[in-house]
């Protein structure tokens, strides 16, 4: 990856692969979450594991969004994507909307945020390669 | 519990003032409050006041230039659901014995908040937001969920704003009121596909007010009371929690807890006014309050039974699309509405013999959470 900042601490880490988005197991009721949390939101429980999730899924829904905010220039695309782990995960989508059907298998990948000297490293998902 | 109505509304002018301070907009909706209840300022004996932008102690600052001082006196922030929060805290108070007569109000000037109109603020720890998330990019993936799960078209959300536009049209109190094509709604600049601007909600500078009491008090007042048979308020669940993008949890709780504690169903409600700030939303709430089955929302906005002279009109006032969203006034600007629908004051807009109605409104957006608050209040006409 890139000499980026972070755009946020915690949440993901780079690897040779691409990055992984890091996430939390509750060692009694098995809930997992991203991104981590100290206490389990469902049985608050205090002991959990740290966790990589998947970095593969399927789409669930995304939309070309035509206004920038502060991070992000229009056009741009953003969705959720349902991991195995059985979370939704909110990202960017490095794609064209229009051209991806709900369940496409999308796979983790780089992406960057900001502008100028504001940019930072983040992730987005894009279709993975070769379909599923 | 005592029994508790609503005896007097008032709404200030909506549109965009910049010349106005937000206490005099709030004192107008609190003056036409009293006048309609036929209540002297000096009755009061408890004020709610509810405002997003905030600045301090504003039910103080509306009140002082009212003649009301002294009393207890709180203000509420609960995102777009403040004034509906405002409301249900009076009717806590009355209805457990704590005040017999009291106001709430909500209140918001968007034009000169420094912060307001905008996009509604993120934290710098909202993870969505710095990926771009906001507002009309949550709808808009829950709109994109409606056409794969419901069939829903871009056409049937812009028939909302159409159905919206056509009530703002006839009411004097909106801030927008052209009649609209689907084709011009359509032909609106794309926000978030498949939201136009013309689905939207606007920015809206405006105040609404409620006096409530019990129902004995009413009847030795000589009102025209309208009770209140529910008061719910509620907030969300977590996010991973969530199974349905297009149901809201917190929002179908919240009704349930309503009909349940009225006595009430959907099939039971002549008139409703919920949460519209964004166009798709609309078919979501018409399944979370129960006034369809699940998967016939769309057609139930294709029969026209929500729209002006059908079944169950919804936002007969033309909604916080076309009438305005002056955010925290919103919660009880729909109370005002749905109270002037049944006294049957409500002109070429009136649901006929309208006798139960609803009054939802949802508020908040942050990471974690489903949403922030869901209020639902029923109230009907002796």
């Amino acid at each position: 990856m890139n000499d980026l900042a972070l755009f946020h601490t915690g949440v993901f880490a780079s690897t040779a692969d691409g990055p992984v988005l890091l996430g939390g197991r509750c060692r009694a009721c098995g809930q997992v979450y991203h991104p981590r949390v100290a206490v389990c939101l469902n049985c608050t429980a205090t002991d959990l594991d740290d966790i990589r999730l998947s970095r593969h899924g399927r789409l669930e829904c995304c939309t070309t969004v035509h206004m920038p905010t502060t991070t992000m220039a229009a056009p741009y695309t953003v969705g959720y994507v349902q991991l195995p782990e059985g979370l939704r995960i909110f990202a960017p989508i490095g794609s064209e909307a229009s051209t991806l059907a709900v369940g496409t298998p999308m796979t983790l990948a780089e992406f960057t945020i900001g502008r100028g000297a504001q940019r930072q490293a983040a992730y987005c998902f894009v279709p993975t390669a070769g379909g599923a | 519990m005592r029994d508790v109505a609503v005896i007097g509304i008032g709404t200030s002018r909506f549109g965009k003032f910049p010349d106005r301070s937000f206490h005099t907009l709030g004192g107008e909706a609190v003056r036409k409050a009293l006048a309609d209840a036929g209540v002297a300022p000096g009755r009061i004996e408890v004020a709610y006041g509810s405002r997003i932008f905030l600045d301090q102690i504003t039910a103080q600052v509306v009140l002082r230039d009212i003649g009301i001082a002294g009393i207890e006196m709180i203000n509420v922030e609960n995102a777009c659901a403040g004034g509906a929060t405002a409301v249900r805290c009076l009717w806590k108070d009355i209805a457990t014995g704590m005040y017999d007569i009291g106001l709430a109000f909500g209140v918001e000037s968007m034009t000169t908040s420094p912060i307001a109109g905008k996009l509604i603020a993120q934290g710098d720890d909202d993870i969505d937001a710095k990926l771009g998330s906001n507002m009309p990019v949550v709808f808009a993936l829950m709109a994109r969920r409606l056409m794969e799960t419901h069939g829903a078209t871009a056409a049937d959300f812009a028939q909302v704003s159409v159905k919206s536009h056509q009530a703002a049209a006839l009411n004097p109190a909106a801030q927008y009121r052209k009649v609209l094509s689907i084709d011009e709604v359509l032909g609106s600049r794309m926000v978030a596909d498949p939201i136009t601007l013309l689905q939207c909600c606007p920015n809206t500078d405006g105040a609404a007010a409620v006096v409530m009491c019990t129902t004995d008090m009413a009847k030795s007042l000589g009102a025209r009371p309208v009770r209140i048979l529910a008061s719910v308020l509620q907030s969300s669940d977590y996010f991973f929690k969530k199974r349905d993008l297009t149901s809201f949890d917190a929002g179908r709780n919240a009704a349930a807890k309503a009909y349940e504690m009225a006595s009430v169903g959907p099939d039971d409600l002549d008139v409703v006014e919920l949460h519209d700030a964004f166009a798709p939303e609309e078919l979501v709430h018409y399944e979370d309050l129960g006034l369809c089955g699940p998967g016939e929302s769309v057609g139930l906005l294709r029969s026209g039974a929500t729209a002006l002279g059908g079944r169950v009109p919804v936002n007969p006032s033309g909604g916080l699309l076309s009438l305005g969203h002056p955010l925290s006034a919103s919660g009880v600007r729909t109370i005002c509405d749905v109270v002037q629908q049944l006294r049957g004051e409500a002109g070429p807009r009136q649901a006929e013999g309208a006798r139960i109605g609803l009054a939802q409104m949802l508020g908040g957006n942050v990471n974690g959470l489903e949403m922030g608050a869901a209020a639902v209040h029923i109230l009907a006409r002796d």
